[in-house]
């Protein structure tokens, strides 16, 4: 597959909701290459992405923002570098009931620190109410020691309307 | 004039942990301040207890006061590591007297405006609530409106029930930042857009504010309510004596995803958060009208989202230029907004 540079890159832990947030966007149902779970990640879901998930919004003209969803496991980070060549920004996703949400975003920040640089993120913490292990202001506490003032917003993953308004917000820092 | 005056507080500032060459150093610095029509006094070191801490961290008598500190103390801290929290201004050592006589100056100037406007409000206040323990209702010219009130019960961390115009009653506990009515969502919304001055405000215990468990009220987050009534206020004014050339800065986004919102605010959030700049910079940055960006800064303000960027008034002055992007991949992102229905 020929890795398109009209592109947005969804990240973030496993089970933070990258595939359903680039389905509920999305004019198509995404590429997944989904398995059946077999490390840990089972004891989070029964299916996990090992290669990445892509699909598009159309534009008319035949234009298209491509969505590029990475695999959440660490072992495929080696993957992370070659798919943000040429994104337009990056949008991560954090799973609230992690047992270290707030350090898992450092994590990402910190793996994506280059391209964030050159173009810009959004942060989505998806999976409140379920088992909170921080609330929004650890999240904006954490990035004003960072000295990072990036958007993070409560996603519902499921939610075209949620996902929407934080592609808008990656769309207004880079406009 | 008179009434500026005789609102005036005198602004204390104390230390804790100071050497004597700093503490001298200090009230020279307030004597700068005095100098400048700004009502102010040192009240000496091993004290806690002014509306300006400045500590020496590097001291255990600084060390261990920094706890004890109130959130509502501007604190500036004397240290080799920066600090970083809610009015705190951390100056890494060694210390020059330029600088702390800038940055006092600075807040006192900020604190002398909020101090006399607080006065004034709660004077308001509690006027209307005089006049109300007949249970009469009280339309004041320029008296508190819904914002206003509630803004007023979160700083003060009190407990009041509110009618406007005669809508439900809210009540407001600003010790728990919650509010609770039986209203429903749809008039909740109206009572909090309401710009009108026909409002009643009654001081009530803790106790007697209404919780979920009662079955019969309604209860979310008064940081919400917050939001939505500061958008909506339209007095034209700035909260707490800002003023448009006041360089100011974003300390977190709006959580847009759970609140009220227009693609307007999504462009000021951007604006904002890239680099601390006067409210006038930023509707020259934006082309966002001023009217729109006082609203945008006074909701952002009441839910500690905004505040004065210390130290950085000399940015005012800069022209501030948008970020270059082709105008290839401008197109798009543009058409992307349109797509998603933000533009």
């Amino acid at each position: 597959m020929r890795l398109e540079t009209d592109k947005i890159i969804f990240t973030g832990p496993v089970g933070s909701g990258k595939t359903t947030a680039i389905r509920s966007i999305s004019d198509e149902a995404p590429v997944c290459t989904d398995v059946q779970a077999t490390d840990g990640t089972r004891q989070m879901k029964k299916t996990t992405t090992v290669g990445l998930d892509y699909s598009y919004i159309n534009l008319g003209d035949g234009k298209r923002v491509h969505l590029y969803g990475t695999p959440g496991q660490d072992r495929f980070s080696f993957m992370w570098k070659i798919l943000v060549r040429g994104g337009i920004g990056l949008v991560l996703l954090i799973p609230n009931d992690h047992e270290d949400p707030v350090g898992q975003m450092e994590f990402y920040l910190d793996s994506f620190k280059d391209f964030i640089a050159e173009t810009g993120v959004v942060i989505g913490i998806t999976r409140s109410g379920i088992e909170d292990n921080a609330c929004l202001r650890d999240y904006q506490l954490k990035l004003s020691e960072r000295q990072q003032i990036y958007p993070v917003f409560e996603v519902d993953a499921r939610s075209g309307s949620d996902v929407s308004i934080l592609v808008n917000a990656l769309l207004a820092i880079l406009l | 004039m008179t009434n500026e005056r005789s609102m005036s507080v005198p602004i204390v500032v104390s230390s804790q942990g100071l050497a004597e060459r700093d503490q001298r150093a200090l009230k020279l610095v307030v004597e700068f301040v005095i100098s400048r029509d700004i009502p102010c006094r040192y009240i000496g070191d091993g004290n806690a207890s002014g509306h300006i801490v400045v500590v020496d961290l590097e001291t255990d008598e600084g060390h261990d006061v920094l706890k004890k500190l109130r959130p509502g103390q501007v604190k500036i801290l004397f240290s080799e590591e920066r600090i970083v929290g809610k009015n705190i201004i951390t100056l890494i050592t060694p210390i020059k007297f330029d600088v702390l006589k800038k940055i006092v100056i600075e807040i006192c100037r900020q604190l002398q405006s909020q101090l006399s406007r607080r006065l004034q409000n709660r004077a308001e206040t509690e006027r209307a609530i005089k006049e109300l323990s007949n249970n009469k209702e009280v339309a004041l010219k320029d008296g508190p409106n819904i914002f206003n009130v509630l803004f007023e019960s979160k700083k003060e961390k009190s407990c009041i029930k509110v009618s406007v115009d005669g809508m439900p009653v809210i009540f407001v506990n600003g010790v728990d930042g919650v509010l609770a009515t039986e209203a429903g969502i749809e008039k909740i919304q109206q009572i909090l857009s309401s710009n009108s001055r026909k409002i009643s405000v009654k001081e009530i215990s803790y106790s007697d504010v209404p919780t979920a468990s009662m079955g019969v009220v309604s209860v979310s987050p008064l940081e919400h309510a917050l939001w939505l009534a500061g958008l909506s206020w339209r007095s034209g004014s700035l909260l707490d004596g800002y003023s448009v050339d006041d360089v100011v800065k974003l300390k977190a986004w709006p959580n847009f995803t759970r609140n009220n919102f227009s693609p307007d605010h999504l462009k000021l959030s951007a604006a904002l958060s890239s680099q601390a700049m006067s409210l006038r910079n930023l509707n020259a940055l934006t082309q966002v009208p001023l009217n729109e960006i006082i609203l945008f800064f006074n909701a952002c303000y009441a839910v500690d989202l905004v505040g004065m960027d210390v130290g950085n008034e000399n940015k005012k002055n800069i022209i501030i230029e948008k970020k270059k992007i082709n105008s290839k991949r401008r197109n798009l992102l543009s058409r992307l907004a349109d797509r998603l229905g933000f533009s």
